[in-house]
């Protein structure tokens, strides 16, 4: 190809050099001239706008990094500690999970022999309380802010003169079953003359142990093993919700139950009660009984017991007046039915009476249940109610001269306000060692704050040989000291109150074992498990001794006369409030009841009936009288009441519970009554009469009926047994598209319906974990409550006697997802291990995506949830995304734990091991009813459990291919 | 055509109304012997004359509502969306009934003065511009409620298929609210072009009129140098054709897409295949409806009685009669799969529309969408001007109540009866309702101040003289 040879000008043809040298210069060079006009004044406003820009900067901002790194802390890594929960008398072992310094979620701590993982949903409240705003932040002295050192020269002084001129001391506590508080409480008992100790529980459980010092000569309370039971009769006690150690009995209520991996047999469960309970709703036979039925068909049934073992009792005589046909029938049948399970039974009763608790021993005792069922092993002091009501009567007698409390309020919960107020008036002394200033604190004239247990030391044994350990995970956040302490220090011995606990280790504790030579090996390892255990031979039952059952009969039978025909009160505790030492926690004021579904609220429940014959609606408010007590409250027509009895929760009407807490509901404890040497929470005799207003409940579930439609399958045990393969459901599921490929991971949940007890724990845990705000009684009003979780109650049959059962409900995470394929902006995607991911960032909130989920478990902002609560930020989750206003949220399985244990395991080169995630909800259910793993695996225990013939979908005609499935629930029942 | 503009052209430069050659037995569409001149000066006075007192009465109180409107939308974007009385179940209520009612109203312009023009229906010469112009007002009004139902409206260009920086994050093609946003802006376009199409032959006769100095310029400007010469006039209407042929896909495709919305779902009550048809036909309906309702008062108002004669209006219930019992028939067959499915949740859905909680919104748009048409079977009704002014209303009240209940029956009670909740609107959001009605009176007040309300040229082609072929 031969090269030609353009030109572009004539001068260029002509081949004139220096042209053609510019010409080759595409940007020729401008003619020197010095700085020119133009290029001055383009200098000038490049330096003026250098200078005028540096003003804009953003103020600098430095990232300091630690000059010195706190050992084993690494920003961002979260550091677990084993602790104790404070949050009940049951000390159900913990673990705080701590990130860059501070806790921000209890788990539960699965080495803990009694509750093994398992936490209830005041536990997880527990985590608010720490950084509760309004706790007490200084000494008070008269109200004054007061420094500690000046506070204890004045009560030191005060005690000295005390202890010389006689004056009574008395040290008012809850129910401790703390070893080193006890020692420090009689360590400083001892140091004053004629100083004693009382107990007082709000919500008492003392007639339990009261009646086992009369039948076993036992001071202690019982432990049970319903794990080890094949029956359980319940007379009235909730012992799935809040009526003695919740969550152990939880755990060996649902393992005794538990038919996952092809077992065949199950604990039979049969409650008695007027009122439904949570623990009613569960059982497999729920007796609705009249209030003055109950203490003729317990002791009926331990007529019949005694009859068919020939053992000699006083029941011989008893012949049950109150007790209709129906219930007669059922109680001798329940007898027929224990006498078979003997030895592996178990009778318990919630009525706070020493006499029938005396009977419910008598029972078992015939039964053979001790050293089975029922262990007498705790070492734990006596007490009784009766201490209270005797300090009440002497602070009245003006005979108490120094009142020291201890973390109860009495001034709220004591029935007899009015009595405690005039005597406390004639105390010249009060000191209160509480963490907040509440109705008592706000009396004293001292008041010592004292640290929550997340910031303190501690120990604990809630059976005879177990010793768990509590921990500070984080310096005290006010200026505070544990109460131990100030005993200490009052009793005049100046150690750390760390220093005296590692002393009675040492002392006590640490000779009990063989297994480690020093005892800083011994402390560092039971700090690391948070629990000790001394291997212990089980000790013989004492003998029973039947001669306190003297009388019983009779004082029992005069009760259900005098129950007889009339409206019954009784007053019961919700998983929530508890005794009411909760109320302040507004997570847990809005966790909704499980069975009414309100939250923010208490009320009169009322049987349909009686609401028909009273002409009563929902939300009536309602005068509750008896004689001068009166409160008035708003009534909830509750189906499976009996008519002749209405109930009320504890924990309301709190009037310094702080924002909010205080003044929601009535106070219902003026309703106690001191009967018979206990705190009794039934009374006879009440009125309702309406008031003429109403109001509207907050409640998170409106419909109480499935209307038949599929959504909990049910079947008998026996059928159970029978059915040999998974029934086939509506055939298998037609599709035009392949699904989803998954390459390593599919994460699936399962949830086993027979095992979920409605106990609500998980709805708290989730919200801990993942930033969910509280919305307050309106907008629950408004149906716009944040809850991840979900726990849907619905009631079958007729309304007077009906079937509950329970749903627990989250985001299914579908393959075929209805959420996915709607939001415009690809806010809601799927992820490559089978989630339906939420992309908080990009979402606009069209709100399309909660409209076509069939399931409806989105949430959607509503608004901006107040995050202004600087220190109750602090308990923020740093791992999950705090949403804005406008975006739309919902259950993510946990991811932010799944990618932890993805990183980890990438750091470790290594595949995730199954059972290494767990979701928040999972983690400390106490009933262990939710599994959750890769479906990929074949071995996992997730896909074992899909693959169990109770396994189904909800709603498996829209094939939507969800990743969570339930089990099948089942009673132990003959009828469904 | 090109015969009859010959013949306009020469009419007018004669400026005589000759003798009307139109058969007696059909009735002319235009009374009053109108001519050319007479068109032109009828029409064109209503923009010169200075506004009426009723005009200003109206614009007062149209103001006062969008104003009102515009508080209440204040309020919702920068507190949030919980000011609306929405909850976790029911997240649509009355934004999105809103958006399908002014989608709906903005069915009629297009129809009229596309199919209608395509069908050779000459009535529509008195309606169509009006009717455009509602078109357009109703799809603004109804593009409005997308727009803030959002939870965040200040990222409501997310919605946009716009390029980013965000690498493959895009929209979602799957997602019938992308479909939405394409169909109504892709109809409102259209729809605009339409009408101001239509439009340059009267401002370039308005422009040649008017005295004022803004409006000379205006429509100066807006006529595109319009100079009547056959070329241009020939031209014209075969764009005009061409625009029609456009147009008409679209009447059926923008309702059909909004149908989407809830066909493509799987709530009992919106997953319905007979969706599409349905919306369309209740389009058309409730945009005829409006039509009449605007028209009765514009032609009583401005005097228009021989523009806008009886004959127009009794036509226009022609219209509303078949498409109100096309509605009727859907309603029918969906009750109908609704119990022949066997589908226990289609069932209650039904039954729950009929008896539950929100039984009276269902009774009323029963009552306002099956009964009310059937009255015009009868001449009489259809040539009663209050009568039709009452049926049009209770037909427009009808097919809002239509849209709320499809959403929120359909919403409030779906597959898990443990969610099932009730909405309750708040002042907020009936305000924002209100302010709707008040943009759409507003800028339709605003219409008939600036733009011939009739078309002039197209008049003038369906006078007595024109009418022969």
């Amino acid at each position: 190809m031969s090269r030609k040879r353009y030109w572009k000008s004539l001068d260029e043809y002509r081949g004139d050099a220096a042209l053609t040298e510019q010409a080759r210069d595409e940007f020729p060079a401008p003619p020197e001239s010095g700085v020119s006009r133009r290029t001055f004044i383009e200098l000038a406003w490049l330096a003026a706008a250098a200078v005028t820009l540096q003003s804009c900067n953003a103020p600098e901002q430095k990232i300091i990094p630690y000059a010195k790194q706190p050992v084993e802390l690494t920003p961002g890594v979260a550091n677990w500690y084993a602790t104790t929960c404070g949050g009940c008398s049951a000390a159900c072992g913990a673990l705080a999970r701590v990130c860059d310094g501070r806790p921000v979620k209890l788990e539960g701590n699965p080495e803990h022999p009694l509750s093994r993982g398992g936490l209830c949903a005041a536990a997880h409240g527990e985590l608010f309380n720490l950084y509760f705003a309004e706790r007490l932040r200084q000494p008070l002295s008269h109200g004054m802010a007061a420094g500690w050192d000046e506070l204890d020269v004045q009560i030191t002084q005060q005690l000295a003169a005390l202890r010389q001129s006689g004056g009574k001391v008395c040290l008012l506590t809850p129910f401790i079953i703390n070893p080193t508080s006890n020692e420090v409480c009689d360590r400083f008992l001892r140091q004053i003359p004629g100083a004693r100790r009382v107990v007082y529980e709000a919500a008492s459980t003392a007639a339990i142990r009261v009646a086992h010092e009369r039948t076993h000569l036992f001071a202690g309370k019982p432990l049970y093993h319903l794990h080890k039971a094949q029956l359980v009769v319940s007379f009235a006690a909730d012992f799935l919700s809040t009526w003695g150690d919740p969550v152990p009995q939880m755990r060996g209520y649902s393992q005794a139950r538990d038919l996952r991996g092809g077992r065949k047999e199950m604990l039979r469960h049969i409650q008695f009660e007027s009122t439904l309970s949570l623990t009613g709703s569960n059982a497999d036979r729920r007796v609705q009984i009249a209030p003055a039925e109950g203490f003729d068909a317990l002791l009926y049934l331990a007529k019949l017991s005694a009859t068919k073992n020939n053992s000699a009792s006083p029941f011989a005589a008893f012949e049950p007046k109150h007790l209709n046909a129906n219930t007669r029938q059922t109680v001798e049948k329940t007898a027929e039915e224990l006498q078979q399970q003997r030895g592996q039974s178990l009778v318990v009763c919630g009525w706070n009476d020493a006499d029938a608790q005396a009977v419910v021993n008598f029972i078992n005792q015939t039964l053979g249940n001790y050293g089975h069922t029922i262990e007498l092993n705790a070492v734990l002091a006596n007490s009784s109610d009766q201490q209270m009501t005797d300090l009440v009567k002497e602070m009245n007698d003006g005979q108490v001269a120094a009142l020291l409390i201890v973390g109860v309020n009495p001034v709220y919960s004591y029935h007899d306000n009015e009595a405690l107020l005039r005597g406390l008036d004639k105390v010249p002394l009060k000191i209160a060692l509480n963490p907040t200033l509440d109705e008592t604190a706000s009396l004293a004239d001292y008041v010592c704050p004292t640290p929550h247990f997340l910031e303190a030391w501690g120990d604990a044994t809630p059976a005879r040989g177990i010793y768990s350990l509590t921990q500070p995970t984080i310096a005290p956040l006010f200026n505070t000291r544990p109460w131990q302490q100030s005993l200490l220090k009052w009793s005049g011995d100046a150690r750390d109150y760390y220093e005296f606990l590692r002393a009675e280790w040492r002392e006590k504790l640490f000779p009990q074992q063989t297994k480690y030579a020093k005892f800083d090996e011994f402390w560092d390892r039971s700090l690391h498990d948070g629990i000790f255990v001394v291997e212990n031979s089980p000790e013989p039952t004492p003998a029973f001794n039947a001669a306190h059952l003297n009388g019983a009969v009779e004082r029992l039978d005069a009760r259900a006369a005098e129950a007889a025909g009339k409206l019954s009160l009784a007053l019961y505790q919700k998983v929530s409030l508890r005794d009411g030492a909760h109320a302040a926690n507004p997570w847990l004021q809005e966790l909704p009841d499980p069975l009414t579904k309100i939250t923010w609220d208490n009320y009169v429940n009322v049987a349909p009936k009686l609401a028909e014959k009273m002409r009563l609606v929902e939300g009536d408010v309602v005068r509750l009288s008896k004689g001068a007590t009166a409160i008035e409250l708003p009534v909830h027509i509750q189906p499976g009441q009996h008519e002749d009895c209405v109930s009320v929760a504890l924990g309301y009407g709190r009037t310094k519970a702080g924002k909010a807490g205080s003044n929601i509901g009535a106070n219902a404890y003026p309703f106690v009554t001191f009967t018979n040497g206990s705190f009794q929470y039934e009374t006879s005799g009440v009125a309702i009469e309406l008031t003429g207003t109403k109001i509207e409940f907050a409640k998170t579930q409106t419909h109480d009926s499935l209307e038949g439609r599929d959504l909990i399958k049910e079947q008998t045990l026996a059928a159970y047994r029978q059915a040999e393969q998974q029934e086939a459901h509506t055939g298998p599921a037609q599709s035009m598209w392949p699904g989803h490929e998954y390459a390593e991971h599919k994460w699936g949940m399962v949830i086993d319906l027979n095992a979920c007890l409605g106990c609500s724990a998980c709805l708290l845990s989730c919200q801990a974990e993942n930033n969910v705000p509280v919305v307050g009684k309106d907008d629950v009003r408004r149906r716009r409550e944040m809850h991840w979780i979900r726990l849907d109650r619905y009631y079958e049959g007729a309304p007077d006697d009906p079937r509950v059962a329970f749903q627990l409900l989250t985001c299914i995470q579908c393959d075929n997802a209805s959420c996915e394929s709607v939001c415009p902006v690809l806010a809601t995607v799927h992820s490559g291990d089978g989630l339906n991911m939420q992309v908080y960032n990009r979402c606009v909130g069209t709100r399309y995506c909660a409209n076509n989920c069939a399931l409806k478990v989105r949430r959607f902002n509503w608004f901006n949830y107040a995050h202004d609560d600087v220190l109750a930020n602090l308990a923020l989750n740093p791992d999950v995304t705090v949403r804005s206003r406008g975006v739309m949220e919902k259950c993510s399985f946990c991811i932010q734990r799944i990618e932890e244990a993805r990183i980890r395991a990438r750091n470790e080169n290594r595949p995730i091991r199954e059972g290494e995630i767990q979701t928040a909800c999972q983690q400390s259910c106490p009933a262990g009813a939710i599994s959750f793993g890769n479906l990929l695996d074949a071995g996992s225990r997730v896909a074992q459990l899909k693959r169990d013939r109770r396994n189904y979908v909800i709603l498996e005609e829209l094939n939507l291919q969800p990743a969570l499935s339930y089990l099948t629930k089942v009673r132990n029942d003959e009828e469904a | 055509m090109a015969m009859a503009v010959e013949q306009l052209q020469h009419l007018i430069a004669t400026d005589h109304p000759p003798h009307p050659v139109v058969s007696p037995l059909r009735e002319p569409l235009i009374l009053g012997h109108k001519g050319a001149a007479d068109v032109t000066e009828d029409i064109g006075r209503l923009l010169e004359n200075p506004p009426g007192r009723g005009w200003w009465l109206l614009f007062a109180g149209a103001v006062t509502l969008l104003s009102a409107g515009l508080v209440a939308i204040t309020h919702t974007i920068t507190t949030g969306i919980g000011t609306w009385g929405l909850n976790k179940t029911v997240g649509w209520a009355f934004d999105i009934t809103n958006f399908v009612f002014w989608i709906g109203i903005g069915h009629a312009g297009t129809f009229i003065s596309a199919i209608l023009f395509l069908f050779n229906q000459r009535w529509r010469t008195s309606i169509n511009r009006s009717a455009e112009a509602m078109t357009l007002i109703a799809v603004m009004c109804a593009g409005l409620f997308p727009l803030i139902h959002m939870g965040r409206p200040w990222l409501f260009y997310w919605v946009f298929p716009y390029p980013n920086t965000r690498g493959s994050l895009w929209v979602n093609f799957r997602s019938p609210l992308l479909w939405d946003f394409f169909a109504i802006s892709t109809y409102f376009t259209i729809s605009l072009v339409f009408w101001y199409l239509g439009l340059v032959p009267d401002l370039a006769t308005m422009r040649d009129r008017v005295q004022a100095k803004w409006r000379r310029t205006l429509y100066r400007l807006l006529s595109l140098g319009w100079n009547g010469s056959h070329r241009t006039w020939s031209r014209y209407e075969t764009v005009y054709t061409v625009m029609a042929a456009l147009a008409t896909p679209l009447v059926l495709s923008v309702h059909s897409i909004v149908s989407f919305d809830f066909a493509t779902s799987l709530l009992p009550g919106w997953h319905s295949t007979i969706f599409p048809p349905y919306f369309v036909a209740g389009a058309i309906f409730s945009g005829f409806a409006m039509v009449m309702t605007l028209m009765i008062v514009v032609r009583w108002a401005m005097r228009l009685e021989s523009y806008i004669t009886i004959q127009h209006l009794d036509n226009m219930c022609k219209v509303t009669l078949l498409t109100g019992s096309i509605v009727g028939l859907a309603y029918l067959t969906e009750w109908f799969i609704g119990y022949y499915s066997s589908n226990p949740h289609e069932r209650y859905t039904i039954i729950n529309r009929a008896l539950g909680p929100y039984a009276w919104a269902f009774w009323t748009m029963v009552t306002c969408n099956m009964i009310v048409p059937q009255f015009f079977w009868f001449k009489r009704a259809r040539t009663s001007i209050p009568l039709i002014f009452a049926l049009s209303l209770l037909v427009n009240v009808g097919m809002w109540f239509e849209r709320f209940v499809i959403i929120v029956t359909s919403l409030h009670r779906d597959y898990l009866p443990s969610s099932w909740a009730i909405y309750t609107p708040t002042l907020t959001e009936i305000t924002i309702q209100l302010g709707s009605f008040g943009l759409f009176f507003t800028a339709f007040l605003v219409f008939l101040r600036l733009f011939p309300l009739i078309s002039i040229n197209e008049i003038k082609g369906v006078l007595g003289y024109a009418r022969h072929k």
